[in-house]
């Protein structure tokens, strides 16, 4: 097969050098986005209520931040275990983990309103809850303003620290002489201890920051829902990112069609990995029957929601599941890129359904002026993520260019040689 | 032989260490590990002679200790009112999960197109299908009356009778069979191009036809090894999902009931995880005595050992995220009887197995962080032996914790297993190793032609690098 033959785009690739105006303009059209969603999200609020915008603010924020989680476990993933696909977008990824600080930014708002003690968000804030409440009244010691914002914050500082120190570690072996192989190393090392603290500190996230919302309810594999909803966000995210660098030198250059192949995988294992968590989580709570697990899903199997979930059953595993064991499709970069688009789409409908049908149902909410909030807090929130990121792309090389397990100019070779 | 070997100047980050011995040829490699199979049998090595007999004799055992129950019936063992189900479905879920290992090996890593898996799936393969006969024994062996066991199938009968379908005992019986003759048929498929060799190369008439007969007339034709490959990733994507959903169920079993400590949502993954654990610590047991028995260090190298030790670890840290995520849900969800649940666990009856399976799953582990003694043979050994009696501890844990102590305190009462409780689990090991002896002796335990196309990247590589 002939070089250009395998290429995967019609035109030939642009220059390398046009990427950083690429970056610029991400960075450029996010602070647009931010701008124009702050000011919706200011609209919403007088339309609706402040609570409604705190409410959808958070659910949003959900997304936004998992997708930085996510790019940092790729990170920890591609340190800890190698492989080309991790390579293409190593910098990538390391710039949405960065995007960290940003998100960190725009928690604080959040931190400030539970600082205050304002029950918009959590009821566990009110102190009529908590007098007439046993079990809120039981849960003081730690769902407290104090105790939920330090661990916040210092999860938040944990995962900052890692994007951090990884990334610079990166960069620096751009200009160590052989790639540094003490470097290499101690980023494995930092990685495989990263994998400890994502997956525990992020259990106690989603605890904190979602399962606490409905302060009654509670499930051992929430945290894991979360985490394998950032895996897919991400999985999905990077194959239509891959769909745009790929037009550019030295992308073009790289990604071929099994590589797409091996992100069309990923993603299905992901698709298939959420729905068997799900599905785990509602058989044990359907057959348990037990008053204190089975509101949750009352909350989201009655009264329209029901649309929503057999909607999600349809379009966020079902659909995608059956068309991405087409190898075919796999590596078809325009049918791939479309289901991810779709994957990414449903992701916003699931974060959703996982948090709002609570505020909806048990506290209140109008759903109209919730999803109004949600929408406008994307536009913010997707304004700043891709912001951040535009900013921190313009600012490293595309490639890691000393990396020892995938030495780029032996790939780019490959492909011309093939 | 050398213990431990020595790391490379980086250590096992680079992916120059090879998966195979240097020095080897396509023949070679057919050589070493066909010889192992067609020696005379007047020469079979005086180890697996003797580790046959001892095998064969705890075999008799098992028979004793069935043959006992049968006569006798479940009274034998110590199994009662509250604690219905004792060593039995300990046992069933023990040895169903060192299965998974070998599914995960030869099905998942050949997906992701894990080269390493080429020189360990059969042997893990046929670990799988041993453990499966033995892990299926013990449900049927607790029917009370085994010979009725075929009920289970929904069959036309005259009785008027059909299974329940809400029973979680249903689904384990169409769960167990699907995974095992799923796995048979992958492996048995994956030894049809090796036996058509084991055939040329016999050269006394009785194996030359019983290897004939098994490889099915394999002449090595391209369109042979075409409807090979379709068929072998097939069924590696059947198996996938069987890898997940047996374990999946098994944890069912337990989880759609509402006795305490039953029924946290996070029981699927943490079973399935749990499984692989125990199955990995399970094949670096035996992998690593048969590797030096046999001198297959060439094929089976420290790289290999490394890998499986790298599972075992993460595999095993998901299983400490379970026990973890459990009693961290139960402080946080302040429900008394989450409470007391944690309360009964830690220090109650039966605390002392919790405390021994923290550390042998969890303590025991940690070691595996460092490269130095994934690659230290001896001390894998031990690791893996703790491991699975750590297994064993956690589904003693919650089987027999939660059933002596549960809803009804005026019902609680401890379990206390019987002589034929434990000769039942050891006879087990007979039937176990009765078979994986008989698979070593008559199979190639290492698939040959998969090595050799092992053997044929590593030229490649070797190539590319000398032209760069």
């Amino acid at each position: 097969m002939s070089a250009t033959s395998s290429s995967l785009i019609e035109t030939p690739p642009r220059p390398e050098s046009e990427l950083p105006a690429l970056f610029a303009k991400v960075q450029t059209y996010g602070m647009i986005a931010a701008g124009l969603g702050l000011v919706l999200l200011l609209v919403a609020g007088f339309l609706t209520s402040w609570t409604e915008v705190w409410r959808g603010y958070l659910i949003a924020y959900f997304f936004w931040f998992g997708l930085s989680m996510g790019s940092l476990g790729i990170v920890f993933l591609y340190h800890l275990a190698g492989g080309r696909w991790g390579f293409i977008v190593r910098r990538p990824m390391e710039a949405g983990a960065v995007a960290l600080v940003a998100m960190l930014v725009m928690f604080l708002p959040i931190v400030g309103l539970v600082l205050t003690s304002n029950p918009a968000v959590y009821v566990w804030l009110d102190p009529a809850k908590i007098a007439s409440d046993p079990i809120i009244a039981a849960k003081g010691w730690y769902l407290n303003p104090g105790a939920w914002s330090s661990r916040a914050l210092f999860s938040l500082g944990v995962f900052i620290g890692f994007a951090f120190i990884l990334r610079q570690s990166s960069l620096r072996q751009d200009s160590a002489p052989d790639g540094d192989f003490s470097l290499a190393s101690r980023m494995r090392q930092l990685s495989g201890l990263g994998v400890l603290f994502y997956v525990v500190l992020m259990t106690m996230i989603a605890v904190d920051w979602a399962m606490s919302i409905e302060p009654h309810w509670f499930s051992a594999i929430y945290g894991v829902l979360f985490i394998v909803g950032q895996g897919l966000s991400v999985f999905a995210f990077i194959i239509v990112m891959v769909s745009v660098l790929v037009r550019f030198q030295p992308f073009a250059a790289i990604i071929n069609k099994d590589r797409l192949d091996e992100y069309g995988k990923l993603m299905l294992a992901f698709v298939v990995l959420w729905a068997y968590v799900n599905y785990g989580q509602y058989i044990i709570i359907w057959s348990g029957n037990i008053h204190e697990f089975t509101p949750w899903y009352l909350n989201r199997l009655g009264e329209g929601w029901i649309v929503l979930s057999v909607f999600l059953m349809l379009f966020h595993f079902a659909v995608p599941f059956a068309l991405l064991l087409s190898r075919l499709l796999k590596r078809n970069l325009r049918l791939l890129t479309l289901v991810a688009g779709w994957v990414l789409v449903v992701r916003l409908l699931e974060i959703f359904w996982l948090i709002a049908p609570d505020f909806v149902n048990s506290f209140g909410s109008p759903l109209i002026a919730l999803i109004m909030t949600y929408i406008a807090a994307h536009i913010l929130l997707g304004g700043v993520w891709f912001m951040a990121f535009g900013w921190v792309l313009q600012r490293q090389p595309v490639l890691a260019a000393n990396d020892l397990r995938n030495d780029p100019r032996a790939m780019k070779g490959q492909v011309a040689h093939a | 032989m050398a213990m431990s070997e020595p790391l490379g100047r980086a250590g096992n980050i680079e992916r120059k260490e090879p998966y195979i011995g240097p020095g080897e040829t396509y023949e070679s490699i057919t050589n070493n590990i066909s010889d192992i199979v067609l020696v005379h049998p007047k020469d079979t090595p005086r180890g697996w002679i003797f580790g046959f007999a001892i095998a064969v004799l705890v075999l008799f055992i098992f028979l004793y200790a069935i043959t006992d129950l049968l006569i006798r019936g479940v009274g034998v063992w110590g199994i009662n009112i509250p604690v219905a189900w004792g060593f039995d479905i300990i046992n069933f879920v023990w040895w169903i999960g060192i299965g998974h290992a070998g599914t995960l090996i030869s099905a998942i890593l050949l997906l992701f197109a894990q080269d390493w898996r080429n020189s360990i799936n059969r042997f893990a393969e046929a670990m799988t299908l041993f453990a499966v006969a033995c892990a299926g024994l013990f449900p049927i062996l607790h029917l009370g009356r085994p010979w009725f066991f075929y009920w289970l199938a929904p069959y036309p009968n005259t009785f008027g009778m059909w299974p329940q379908f809400r029973s979680a005992l249903t689904w384990d019986v169409f769960a167990i069979s699907t995974y095992a003759f799923i796995s048979l048929l992958f492996w048995l498929i994956g030894l049809i191009p090796d036996f058509a060799k084991m055939r040329d190369r016999s050269t006394h008439p009785v194996p030359k036809f019983f290897y004939g007969a098994a490889s099915l007339g394999w002449r090595g034709s391209a369109r042979h090894w075409n409807r090979y490959e379709i068929a072998y990733i097939l069924l590696a994507g059947l198996s996938t999902p069987l890898v997940v959903s047996v374990h999946s169920i098994i944890s069912l079993d337990f989880a759609i009931s509402v006795v305490p400590g039953w029924n946290p949502t996070v029981f699927p993954p943490y079973f399935v995880a749990g499984a692989v654990f125990a199955g990995f610590a399970m094949v670096l047991l035996l992998m690593i005595p048969v590797r030096s028995l046999y001198g297959l260090q060439q094929y089976v190298t420290m790289k290999h050992i490394d890998n499986m030790a790298k599972i075992m670890l993460a595999t095993g840290m998901i299983v400490v995220y379970g026990y973890l995520v459990e009693l961290y849900i139960a402080f946080y969800s302040g429900a008394e009887l989450e409470l007391a649940l944690v309360q009964n666990r830690l220090f109650g009856m039966y605390g002392w197995a919790f405390w021994a399976l923290i550390f042998f799953n969890g303590v025991c582990i940690q070691p595996l962080w460092f490269p130095q003694v994934r690659r230290n043979l001896p001390a894998l050994i031990v690791i893996s032996i703790c491991v699975s009696i750590g297994m064993w501890l956690e589904r003693f844990v919650i089987i027999v914790g939660s059933l002596s102590t549960d809803f009804l305190p005026s019902s609680w009462a401890p379990f206390t297993p019987t002589f034929w409780d434990f000769l039942l689990y050891f006879g087990t090991f007979g039937l176990f190793f009765s078979g994986m002896l008989l698979f070593i002796r008559v199979m190639p335990m290492i698939n040959i032609f998969e090595m050799q196309v092992l053997q044929y990247k590593e030229d490649m590589k070797r190539e590319a690098e000398q032209q760069a």
